[in-house]
């Protein structure tokens, strides 16, 4: 039990320390640059249909948002799956799910509509957790995935 | 997880677009849009008319459920919904939702667990309001919060007030420009009341007019006598109306406490049982007008103010048209709240005319006293309440939701001592004491004091001595009665009428009625086995129009046939 308990007195202290190593400055201008809010929310800026940043800092340790940025297929959150709907017409409808049922699958697409599709319009459906996003595993230096993961870290939220 | 095809996973970084806002400009402008519903009155004028008309006198009998949402809560629901381009939002208790119109199928569901202990009566919600992306919603616990409209996550959570201390929220607030109005109710627990503007981005609060004075110093705290201003109530717990012409926000106030008794606040008591227009930059007033006086009798003006244009006397004319809860229709004008006409629109008997100014005249003889008497017309729950009436310009008829016929004893009693949080209602029993009311009075155990029944049950009980519920069709240019469409019990629903010139309501039995608007001819009907206490709204997706009725603890859309 000593053991376990040293252990987590560890990982817990070791946490914050991984997110000092960064610069979050410089992170906040990768995230700028790399165009991460063409799918995420930070505060009132971006897009709503990835995952919200605004308080990830709170939500999730240094270590699991380093996980997001180089391996991204490694954990994708129930709400935060995508779906691809494909119609009868072999048009294709995609965005973050967010209920389905039945008879029907609703949806936030790319221009930020909320939409429900009934499937006797549609060929079928897939629900997707992979390839969401794209990994910045070689895209991003050892000490730019640091300042990317600092600057997450210190999101906290705006209340 | 896979249903149907089998489809290739994408990589999902795209150029994403944002939808449409709900801008400043879109509400102004609401009925170019009828297929939305985007306030709590369906507009600034708060009139409850759609221009929409596929639904007709010659369909409207097909109509037939669509759908159907029911909240994790029980308690009646009195919300009216917003639409939005096919997403319909609406409260209840603890939890808001966005929802397909058309289908009534869930996008989220944004949960604040409002404290149980907080419910002083009915855990109410009278609905959403929207700006941008944003709804907001003020819980009856104090918050005031803007939701992401796309997803259902809070954008911001304030906290207004400390509900400990008497204050509810009930309200839908009211967007005009960039702000967010919306003011307490205090359920005759004393807390002064006010009307406020919060930052639409940010919540901060931009102004406030109380309702009740706050000082010595202020003129209103002459019209109470001693130091009762201090427990003036006041509250607001409907939403208000907005006129862009002159910027003015009309909201009415509810009445004095101690409510029932008082004797300890002699004068007028402003600002209760008011009309009040507000600048609505800066929250100063522009002008008020008092129904009732020194009320006694629990008469709130909480009645939505509804703006409309009529010809009076030859004329075309901005005005403010009110049936009040104290029995009387009243037509006032929308720049300076002079009084152009009050006509009762049901049985009353306490007020034997205006004076020019439109101060009306109480019968002395009818001043409520202790245990129970004497039986004033109408009664503590008043020929109307707080139930959206509609206003259609294509009749140019006024539709209430009534009760006429209908009176009871004053429920004057002790005065509490006021504390926070507590009953200061001036109803108080010494005690062993029974109850003052119907019982007192001597009029009979009908339930004429008490507001009947609520709820379906067993209406074939009632007689039509114990008063009755209409949907009532008022000529503003008169305030005559037109028509009439009767009810075995009471009604609090809410009213709305439509370019096709049906008219939906419904009542405590559970009925869900559209009646033909120029004479009150019943169209259709349907029962939804609960109070109907919400007002009803249409909209349309994909071209088809809905219209969408809260019963009970229910939510209910009907269309016609695929």
């Amino acid at each position: 039990m000593l053991k376990r308990v040293a252990l987590a007195v560890l990982v817990l202290a070791a946490a914050p320390l991984f997110a000092q190593d960064g610069d979050a400055a410089k992170g906040k201008e990768l995230v700028a640059a790399n165009g991460c809010t063409r799918c995420h929310r930070i505060g009132d800026t971006g897009s709503r249909v990835g995952p919200n940043l605004t308080d990830i800092g709170d939500r999730r340790t240094p270590d699991r948002l380093e996980t997001s940025i180089l391996q991204p297929d490694a954990e994708v959150l129930p709400e935060n799956r995508f779906v691809l709907v494909t119609m009868k017409d072999g048009t294709t409808v995609r965005g973050r799910l967010l209920n389905h049922d039945a008879i029907s699958v609703q949806l936030l697409d790319g221009k930020e509509q909320l939409r429900s599709i009934e499937l006797k319009d549609a060929k079928g459906y897939q629900i997707l957790t992979k390839g969401l996003m794209p990994s910045f595993q070689g895209k991003l230096s050892p000490e730019q995935v640091k300042d990317v993961v600092a600057y997450l870290s210190s999101l906290k939220g705006s209340e | 997880m896979m249903r149907g095809a089998r489809l290739v996973p994408l990589a999902l970084v795209a150029a994403f677009l944002p939808a449409q806002q709900v801008t400043s400009d879109r509400i102004l402008h609401a009925s170019s849009e009828p297929q939305n519903w985007l306030t709590y009155g369906g507009g600034y004028a708060s009139n409850r008319y759609s221009l929409l008309t596929k639904l007709n006198r010659n369909n409207v009998g097909d109509l037939k459920l669509k759908w159907v949402w029911r909240p994790r809560y029980t308690e009646k629901m009195e919300a009216t919904p917003i639409v939005v381009d096919g997403v319909l939002y609406t409260v209840q208790n603890s939890e808001a939702v966005a929802m397909d119109a058309a289908t009534g199928r869930i996008f989220w569901t944004f949960h604040y667990n409002v404290p149980p202990q907080s419910n002083q009566y009915l855990m109410v919600v009278k609905g959403l309001a929207i700006s941008g992306n944003s709804l907001f919603w003020a819980t009856y616990d104090g918050h005031l919060i803007s939701i992401d409209a796309k997803t259902g996550v809070a954008n911001w959570n304030h906290t207004v007030f400390d509900w400990h201390q008497g204050y509810q929220f009930n309200t839908a607030p009211l967007v005009v420009k960039d702000k967010v109005i919306v003011g307490p109710a205090t359920n005759e627990e004393g807390a002064n009341c006010w009307v406020a503007a919060f930052d639409a981005k940010t919540g901060k609060e931009l102004w406030r007019f109380y309702t009740a004075p706050t000082s010595a110093d202020q003129p209103e705290s002459k019209t109470w006598a001693d130091e009762s201003w201090k427990h003036g109530g006041s509250p607001i717990w409907v939403t208000g109306s907005y006129d862009p012409e002159t910027n003015l926000t009309f909201w009415g106030t509810g009445n004095p406490n101690a409510g029932w008794n008082g004797d300890n606040r002699a004068g007028d008591n402003l600002y209760s049982d008011c009309v009040i227009a507000l600048d609505a930059d800066t929250g100063k007033l522009k002008w008020h007008y008092q129904f009732t006086p020194h009320d006694e009798m629990d008469w709130d003006s909480v009645q939505v103010p509804v703006l409309a244009t009529i010809n009076w006397q030859g004329q075309p004319r901005k005005v403010v048209l009110w049936a009040n809860r104290n029995g009387f229709f009243y037509v006032l004008d929308r720049g300076t709240g002079k009084f152009l006409l009050g006509k009762a629109f049901v049985k009353q008997n306490w007020n034997v005319g205006f004076d020019e100014a439109g101060r009306p005249m109480k019968n002395p003889a009818l001043d409520p006293k202790p245990m129970g008497g004497p039986y004033v017309e109408p009664g503590t729950q008043g020929g109307t309440n707080w139930y959206s009436p509609s206003f259609s310009p294509r009749t140019g008829l006024f539709y209430v939701s009534a009760w006429d016929n209908y009176g009871g004893p004053s429920s004057k009693g002790i005065i509490q001592e006021w504390k926070p949080g507590g009953k200061y209602s001036g109803n108080g029993r010494p005690p062993g004491q029974a109850a003052a009311g119907r019982a007192a009075a001597g009029r009979g155990a009908a339930g004429r004091g008490a507001g009947g029944r609520r709820g379906p049950g067993n209406p074939g009980l009632r007689t039509e001595d114990e008063g009755y519920g209409a949907i009532r069709a008022i000529d503003p240019l008169t305030g005559e009665k037109k028509w009439d469409f009767k009810m075995t019990d009471y009604t609090e629903s809410g009213l709305l009428t439509t370019a096709a010139d049906i008219i939906f309501g419904g009542d405590r039995d559970g009925t869900f009625v559209s009646l033909d608007a120029r004479t009150g001819e019943m169209l259709w009907h349907t029962n939804l086995g609960g109070t109907v206490a919400s007002g009803p709204v249409t909209y349309e997706v994909n071209g088809r129009q809905y219209v969408a009725i809260c019963a009970d603890n229910a939510l209910y859309a009907f269309g016609l046939p695929d």
